[in-house]
């Protein structure tokens, strides 16, 4: 397999392993052990034009609506709410992801690209809507907050990791919240970015040390423990 | 989440069906049905794992595709990870033959019928 190939299913691999992150069983497990099958298959398939590389990255990233579609209909299975609100490091870091795309995107309707400016009408509510369902979700995870039951069996650098995942999407679609009352919440909104950067700070952090735990790891042939 | 009248195919599905009942009870895996796919369109280019999975997914909670994993021992002789094996159901032949008198149907006066 050549590096380029390589580096294509690394990639393929990367974003199943993604999208299928705390999605229930055995579906979860069930779609990235197919999408494994398939990349071996054709990786070494003999027909030249499936084992590009450009094959495998372009049938990755066609298939990225449908990969999304996909967990958005897993997740209506019953229960899943109930889950999310146990853990919701998942539906708040992806909403901070959605937070940031659409924020950019809305800030570039104004000031840099003319041709997004028609749909800045649509996408500034859609950014409101974001930041209110973040902070309704983040209050009512809070009121069912059990930490035997939301933390499990997570090392302490998990448990962080996530907690600095909701803390930057609530203090950022508090700070968003706050622009649309400027008099009277604007002096909040510094607040909010401060307790923002504090999170990034831990979050970076909590990377570094699982970082330099894996690398100690593979030092020590697995001795360590993780 | 597909949004259509109950009873009809999409056309991957249709082509995924057509595919699956030439194959008969042998079953086919994901790659080697993306490859047949391919091949019926007359294309190069293969279509994509998050359709084609979402597609085989939907068919089998449909009740029109039956899956199953490959034997680990078999898949580990073979020196490759297990494939998963789809087999088309009798629900599916019937979806299949339902939605095929219609194409005849809508087919042009004096055209050929194959």
């Amino acid at each position: 397999m050549s590096t380029s190939a390589d580096r294509a299913t690394t990639l393929a691999r990367w974003w199943v392993g993604g999208y299928t992150r705390t999605a229930p069983e055995p579906a979860a497990s069930d779609r990235r052990a197919e999408i494994e099958s398939d990349l071996f298959e054709q990786v070494r398939s003999t027909d030249p034009a499936a084992h590009s590389t450009w094959s495998v990255v372009g049938r990755t990233v066609r298939g990225i609506p449908d990969d999304l579609m996909w967990r958005v209909a897993v997740e209506h299975e019953p229960g899943r709410l109930d889950w999310h609100l146990a853990h919701p490091a998942t539906l708040l870091g992806t909403s901070l992801v959605v937070d940031v795309l659409l924020g950019n995107l809305c800030d570039a309707s104004v000031h840099r690209f003319p041709l997004l400016t028609p749909l800045a009408a649509l996408m500034h509510p859609s950014l409101l809507l974001v930041w209110a369902f973040t902070v309704a979700f983040a209050l009512v995870a809070m009121t069912r907050w059990r930490p035997h039951r939301n933390l499990g069996r997570l090392t302490m650098v998990d448990a962080w990791r996530r907690a600095s995942i909701c803390t930057m999407s609530v203090a950022g679609s508090l700070a968003g919240l706050w622009r649309f009352a400027p008099d009277v919440w604007g002096r909040f909104a510094g607040l909010a970015w401060g307790i923002f950067g504090v999170a990034v700070l831990v979050y970076l952090i909590t990377w570094l040390t699982r970082g330099i735990r894996s690398a100690l790891t593979v030092l020590d042939f697995g001795k360590v423990s993780s | 989440m597909v949004f259509r009248k109950a009873g009809t195919l999409l056309p991957l599905e249709r082509s995924i069906l057509e595919v699956g009942v030439r194959r008969g009870g042998t079953g086919m895996h994901g790659f080697w049905l993306a490859q047949q796919l391919a091949d019926a369109e007359g294309t190069t280019s293969l279509v994509a794992h998050g359709t084609l999975y979402k597609a085989l997914d939907r068919m089998r909670r449909a009740g029109l595709l039956e899956a199953r994993w490959e034997d680990a021992d078999a898949a580990a002789d073979a020196g490759r990870p297990r494939r998963r094996i789809y087999t088309v159901t009798a629900a599916g032949v019937a979806a299949l033959k339902a939605t095929t008198p219609r194409r005849a149907a809508t087919r042009r006066p004096g055209e050929a019928t194959t």
